[in-house]
């Protein structure tokens, strides 16, 4: 054990004291923890698989970090990588799933099932995606926000500790988000 | 949209939600003053607030399990995740509650943070839900047990159960009060309790332990980890999941699979009698109960190890003593990431700073009494513990008022009397590690035994036995060498525990099964490397060792008849994956000659029938499949394809709705027809197996429609029952089911575009079609089709330039074209062809000398290339192509003496040879050294394809339209003797 490679939870750690290097270990790692994740959800033939990509995350971290000797700040950073991980992912296969079903090239999927989904389901995915993507251009802060609590499942305190901005900010951040999202939504 | 613009009007916005809706209206034209832009702007989006629900339709839970099922996030769970502000997950409700996140994932199912949908003060709750699938009685029994239990305890220190139902599918759940605390043993360092406080808290413990055993209930599992201490510094004690009813304890003498030495607890926790699987009683939790407080008191385990492995740490609570509290504090001990400790460094300065003492002060507060205290609830003879929890916890009392206490030094004597163990000293520890290690939860550290784990993060442990986590051993995260040092710690642990275990057979065989289960990790070739085969069989064999044993010692025990086939099974499997085919083709026989008796003694058992079908399957595409180096045994594979056949209508009878079940049979039909129309001479007997595939097969589309895999099977109906037609002759029908092949080839690729299987199928109907056209006679459809082909393999061999075979494919296209050119009387053009194709194969032969496939293609290319070369006139030529046809083939026969095919294609060949040169020889007007020579040649050549063709009629194989060529060559043989005569004279 002495000349383990790193495990996650220590490069959690080390990034969190500032060992920036830790973090581009750390990264690939994380990807596959939750591709594989999301891969295995996916799979499933069975209807009872849940995926939801806080769920997932939630999981990816308790598989990949021994909860106990992790403080929360590092969990909330966490989840701060994995949020926008999960996003690409699943935005990701919703894309291959549309082109898929329009029967044009479609890429290779990072996810190689098909499974039967609802196509309006699907848009909305890719919708949010494409509106979230909008926001960035004009407050990146505040995707993150939306990034971190929509696929990551932070709380608004959990959140506010990745960022490190009050809680207070994070909530207005959320709710003006969510209007301007809605709009750019609706409006297709 | 600039962000100037939008802080703008971010910031508008955001004070106007603030306000009540009433003045919003009002709040924002004022606050825009003139600016009409931002007026609009601030009031388009506050029109899409939304109170409550709104529009999205509440996420109701539906399917099993009360979840419903989300394949990706859904424009409902987009807007419920607006909506909710607590954390951005989907709604989902578990009978009148709303959950808010999952906590954790274990053995029995997940548990999840909840609150009531109605509630108007939201108070949380956990609620542990079983997982589908793991619907055995045993679980549930366990769950409504565990209910039951809980159900009964009332107490302000023991979590409570606040309700518990059934989903609408019938998932049991359990909902509990949601504690959030800290560990006991962190939050006493934390507060930096000092050793009275430490015992008042303690006491508290004890008394919740008390109560529940009044209610004949044993915790089994006391530890920091379980025992947490909210805000207000309340402790709690959880998660009574493997807790049991003292009288079901004593009642259970059943061995099922958690025998006891299966049960998992915390190896520091554990007591004697539990590690021994003995009968646990309230003194158990004394014990464990003891531990606990000599770690809050200390800090410190009760016992020195060399070696922090778990197998060390068992051994020394059943034999060695606990160092004395007193002087353990003088220990300086590596941090051993105890669960609960906060990584502290136990040396006796931080000890007992988080004891608010001095070391000496410490030493000389636990002194005496408390030494004997712990020292009594810490016997290993449960018998001279503590009679009871209240017991201990009043002699703590009396300590603490000043009195007397009742515990005594260990005397001598007693000391000497170790406490003797029935099994073998670690044995059992090595079981638990083995659980342990093998959940893949403890990744290489044994000892970090996840202790802190609230009862609202299920254990991942708890409860389960080895077999349980074959997938988590697969779902491990990323790294192999996690995974193959997992492996390989197992492994050894087994193997000492092989050595140690003579005689206890519910032992061995639980080691019989855990050998096999990491036998299936290393084997498994889904996994991105192909796996470890050897080590894989390596561990079957000691599996099977093992089992053979002990079914010698116990011939009558039906469950261990019936895993011997099992691990002969995977056997047989792996031995089949290396190549080792005859090997692997002895072990099916013995594993189907087993099954056979099983089944024979219980003729009733589906299941059994059912696998025996299965074995005799895999066992006849052993010998029957041409791809793979084979048996070439044809008639074996399909004596045995008949026999599962003919098990697996019985079972079909039997339950006519089982899809699954039908579409085996649909595959043993499948079998039986391709085996007897390509190999024999008689298609017709493959005819209505055959048809009766393809019925089967649609009957399997329809009832599941989005099945690729269902679709497959039809594809190959199809496509067998058209080349039998096409052998047969009725050439009509072929092309109409060929053509239907090619729309099932279609509907599977577009359900899945990028499939390179899916395309390749594509690509051979059109093969198929191509072929049949040509033996209709209409070459112009055959080229079309032929030519098609080579479009859609090249475009395979284009995007994926790692896939071997393609460029096979796209070479045998070329040929194929070219002898439908050759049809179609365009010599030159089949020249061309099959020039482009051989030089393809040739250097695919470079790159590959062994590969069978593709020197039955360089075989059959130049037999081809001297057929257009002969019709052109170019006998030279011609013949050159045939003698390098036959080289070939030749070569190919001898590394492979059953291959039909290429005996074929050689016998046609040495025959054009002996044409060619007879015709040579005719040529020459007078007796020449030439003639002689060309005379001779015809005549091996001729004589060669004679033996090859009597060889192919023995077997059956000859072919109608090649059935009176035996005849034939006699004859030329005997006109090449009668011109060699006339030569030599």
């Amino acid at each position: 054990m002495d000349s383990a490679p790193p495990t996650i939870t220590q490069l959690l750690v080390e990034w969190s004291e500032g060992d920036r290097a830790a973090l581009d270990q750390l990264m690939p790692l994380v990807y596959d923890e939750l591709r594989r994740l999301a891969r295995s959800y996916l799979r499933r033939e069975r209807p009872d698989h849940t995926l939801q990509a806080t769920a997932l995350v939630h999981e990816a971290y308790m598989r990949l970090v021994d909860q106990h000797s992790v403080s929360w700040q590092n969990r909330a950073h966490f989840f701060g990588i994995a949020s926008q991980m999960m996003r690409r992912i699943l935005v990701n296969h919703a894309l291959a799933r549309e082109t898929a079903k329009r029967g044009g090239d479609a890429e290779r999927l990072p996810l190689d099932t098909a499974i039967v989904v609802d196509a309006k389901r699907e848009i909305n995915l890719i919708a949010l995606d494409d509106a979230l993507k909008e926001l960035e251009t004009a407050d990146a802060r505040q995707g993150r926000i939306v990034e971190l609590r929509f696929f990551g499942g932070l709380s608004i305190e959990e959140t506010a500790e990745v960022l490190k901005l009050s809680p207070a900010t994070i909530k207005r951040e959320w709710s003006t988000a969510k209007l301007w999202l809605r709009r750019q939504i609706a409006r297709g | 949209m600039t962000n100037e613009r939008w802080q703008e009007v971010k910031a508008l916005l955001a004070a106007a939600l603030e306000r009540a809706p009433a003045e919003r209206a009002d709040f924002i034209r004022q606050a825009c003053g003139d600016n009409s832009e931002l007026l609009d702007e601030v009031t388009s989006l506050i029109g899409y607030e939304k109170t409550g629900e709104g529009e999205g339709q509440s996420f109701a839970l539906q399917s099993n399990f009360g979840l419903q099922a989300v394949a990706n996030l859904s424009a409902v769970s987009f807007e419920s995740a607006f909506n909710n502000d607590e954390a951005g997950t989907p709604d989902m409700r578990i009978g009148p509650y709303e959950i808010i996140r999952e906590l954790g994932r274990g053995g029995m199912g997940a548990v999840y943070l909840a609150r009531r949908a109605d509630d108007a003060y939201r108070q949380h709750v956990a609620i542990k839900l079983i997982r589908r699938g793991m619907d055995t009685d045993l679980v549930l029994r366990r769950f409504r047990n565990e209910r039951q239990i809980l159900a009964a305890l009332d107490h302000p220190n023991i979590a409570r159960l606040l309700d518990g139902g059934t989903t609408e599918d019938g998932s049991p759940y359990l909902v509990m009060e949601y504690v959030e605390g800290e560990p006991l043993d962190a939050y006493c360092d934390r507060q930096m309790l000092h050793t009275e406080d430490r015992l008042k808290l303690f006491r508290q413990v004890c008394d919740a332990v008390h109560y529940a055993h009044q209610r004949l209930v044993i915790h089994r599992d006391i530890k920091p980890g379980n025992i947490l201490v909210t805000r207000e510094g309340v402790p709690k004690l959880l998660d009574f999941g493997i807790a049991k009813l003292l009288t079901s304890e004593l009642a259970a003498q059943t061995l099922d699979a958690t025998a006891p030495a299966m049960r998992l607890m915390t190896p520091l926790y554990a007591s004697p009698e539990q590690i021994n699987g003995e009968p646990i009683t309230t003194a158990t939790d004394v014990y464990s109960l003891g531990v606990l407080l000599y770690l809050l008191l200390t800090g410190h385990k009760p016992y020195r190890v060399k070696s922090s492995t778990a197998h060390e740490l068992l051994r020394a609570v059943l034999e060695a003593e606990p160092t004395r509290p007193s002087t353990a504090i003088a220990l300086t001990e590596d941090e051993q990431n105890d669960p609960g400790s906060l990584g502290v460094a136990l040396t006796p300065e931080a000890v007992s700073k988080s004891r608010r003492a001095t070391p000496d002060r410490l030493r000389r507060r636990l002194r005496g009494d408390l030494d004997n205290i712990l020292l009594t609830a810490l016997r290993k003879d449960p018998a001279r513990r503590y009679a009871s929890v209240e017991h201990f916890s009043e002699d703590i009392r009396r300590h603490l008022e000043g009195l007397p206490v009742f515990a005594r030094k260990d005397t001598f004597a007693y000391r000497a009397l170790k406490f003797v163990s029935r099994n073998q000293i670690g044995v059992a520890g090595a079981i638990i590690v083995l659980v342990m290690l093998v959940s893949g939860i403890i990744i290489i550290n044994q000892q970090r035994a996840r202790a802190e784990r609230r009862f609202n993060d299920v254990r991942k442990l708890a409860h389960s036995v080895v077999f349980d986590y074959h997938d988590r051993i697969a779902d491990l995260p990323g790294s192999t060498p996690v995974r193959e040092r997992l492996v390989s710690d197992a492994l050894e642990y087994l193997d000492r525990l092989a050595g140690e275990s003579g005689g206890d057979r519910s032992l061995q065989r639980e080691l019989a099964m855990a050998y096999r289960k990491i036998g299936d990790v290393q084997g498994n070739s889904n996994m991105a490397n192909l796996g470890d085969t050897n080590g894989a069989l390596d561990s079957y064999q000691k599996s099977l060792v093992i089992l053979q044993g002990l079914v010698k010692a116990e011939p009558k025990n039906a469950e261990l008849m019936s895993d011997l086939p099992e691990s002969l099974e995977r056997i047989a499997d792996i031995l089949q994956t290396k190549g080792d085919v005859g090997a692997a083709d002895q072990t099916y026989r013995q594993a189907i000659e087993q099954l056979e008796t099983l089944s024979a003694s219980a003729p009733e058992d589906r299941a059994l029938r059912r696998k025996l079908g299965d074995l005799l399957s895999r066992l006849a595409n052993l010998k029957g499949r041409p791809r793979t180096a084979n048996l070439g045994d044809t008639k074996g594979a399909v004596e045995y394809h008949r026999r599962a056949l003919a098990i697996r209508e019985a079972l079909c009878a039997g339950d006519p709705s089982d899809a699954s079940l039908r579409a085996d049979l649909q595959d043993s039909h499948k079998s039986i027809a391709t085996l007897l129309s390509t190999s024999g001479d008689d298609p017709i007997a493959g005819e209505p197996h055959a048809r009766l595939a393809l019925s089967i097969a649609y009957e399997l589309v329809a009832a599941a429609p989005a099945s690729v895999r269902m679709l497959r099977a039809l594809l190959l109906s199809q496509d067998t029952l058209a080349r039998l037609l096409q052998k047969k002759g009725e050439i009509d029908e072929a092309l109409a089911l060929c053509n239907q092949s090619l729309n099932t080839a279609r509907a599977i690729l577009s359900a899945d575009p990028s499939n390179m299987q899916a395309r390749h199928e594509l690509a051979s109907a059109h093969v198929l079609a191509g072929n049949i056209l040509g033996s209709k006679g209409d070459t112009a459809g055959a080229l079309r089709y032929h030519r098609q082909a080579l479009t859609l393999n090249k475009a395979i061999a284009a995007d994926d330039p790692s896939n071997e075979s393609a460029d096979r494919w796209v070479a045998q296209d070329h040929m194929n074209i070219g002898f439908a050119l050759a049809l179609a009387g365009d010599q030159r053009g089949a020249l061309r062809s099959h020039q482009q194709g051989l030089a393809m194969f040739e250097e695919l032969c470079r790159r590959n000398p062994n590969d069978f496939q593709v020197r039955l293609g360089v075989t059959r290319g130049y037999k081809w290339l001297g057929d257009a070369l002969t019709k052109l006139g170019d006998v030279n030529g011609a013949l050159e192509g045939f003698r390098r046809s036959v080289a070939f083939g030749d070569r190919m026969l001898v590394q492979d003496p059953s291959h039909e095919t290429a005996r074929r294609i050689l016998s046609l060949s040495y025959f054009s040879i002996g044409e060619l040169c007879a015709r040579l020889a005719g040529q020459a007007k007078v007796a020449t050294q030439g003639q002689r020579e060309n005379l001779g040649e015809a005549r091996k050549a001729y004589q060669r394809s004679l033996d090859l063709m009597l060889e192919l009629r023995s077997k059956g194989v000859l072919g109608k339209e090649h059935a009176d060529k035996p005849d034939l060559i006699t004859g030329k043989i005997a006109w090449c003797d009668a011109g060699l005569a006339r030569n030599s004279n």
